[in-house]
């Protein structure tokens, strides 16, 4: 995989529940603020489409396990 | 907006500290990405306490667990408000090198790139496989945004202490390319 860094860094269903982020987001970052990750997410959420699913996923990629240092 | 002001002020009115994690933290380093939770790091010995002003500031409770309490917001932006819960030594260890950024309009502690890369590290090894590779995404950002050294000391440490030398060995695979060595 190390050899195809570009294919790994862009899985097309990554940001699946994350939309939109551009195509070359990862090589070609937009520069960017915490401001502009709220536009972006609140962006996301208008046009979310089957909203409860969504969030119902994101539920099951919760990480249950204590974070400890 | 996502009431997080009145969180802010009523938390700082009751005594409770948090640091702002997950995405929105993500994005006070690194080009924007969206996400649909405010993620807030809290001491677990604090949860009743959070429950409570949660509750008081009309926060509706969702689902909870050992290590987080989840929260639908009143009004605003319907983001979820996740509180991950950890022990008063993760806790201080964040916070003290937490750095503040101006967010979701308070000035909130966020932890160390280092620390959030921590927090993937750990959700990547013990969280369900599907999450995984936009936990991974957020290292290789976290990662060139901080200009960290893959095969630096820092790295090594975090994934020795919250991974495996597998996780080590995929993320020099992922990240390896973004410095000379």
């Amino acid at each position: 995989m190390s050899d195809q860094p570009d294919a790994l860094k862009e899985p097309a269903a990554t940001y699946g529940l994350d939309l939109p982020v551009a195509p070359a987001w990862f090589s070609d970052p937009p520069p960017g603020s915490v401001d502009d990750g709220i536009r972006l997410s609140l962006a996301a959420l208008e046009q979310a489409k089957g909203r409860s699913e969504i969030f119902r996923e994101r539920d099951r990629q919760r990480c249950l396990a204590e974070f400890k240092i | 907006m996502f009431p997080v002001t009145i969180i802010h002020r009523e938390a700082q009115k009751r005594g409770l500290a948090f640091l702002v994690i997950g995405g929105h933290a993500v994005n006070a380093y690194c080009a924007p990405r969206s996400t649909l939770d405010v993620d807030l790091l809290v001491r677990k010995a604090d949860a009743p306490l959070w429950r409570e002003l949660l509750a008081a500031e009309g926060f509706k409770p969702l689902n909870e667990g050992e290590n987080f309490l989840q929260f639908s917001p009143p009004y605003g932006i319907a983001f979820r408000l996740d509180l991950m819960l950890v022990n008063d030594a993760a806790f201080a260890a964040l916070r003290e090198a937490a750095r503040s950024v101006r967010c979701l309009g308070v000035d909130a502690l966020v932890p160390t790139a280092l620390n959030l890369i921590a927090l993937k590290v750990h959700a990547i090894r013990h969280g369900p496989d599907n999450r995984k590779s936009k936990d991974w995404l957020d290292i290789e950002n976290l990662v060139r945004a901080a200009g960290l050294d893959p095969r630096g000391h820092a790295l090594v440490d975090v994934f020795h202490r919250q991974g495996t030398p597998e996780l080590y060995s995929e993320c020099l695979k992922r990240c390896a390319h973004e410095r000379p060595t």
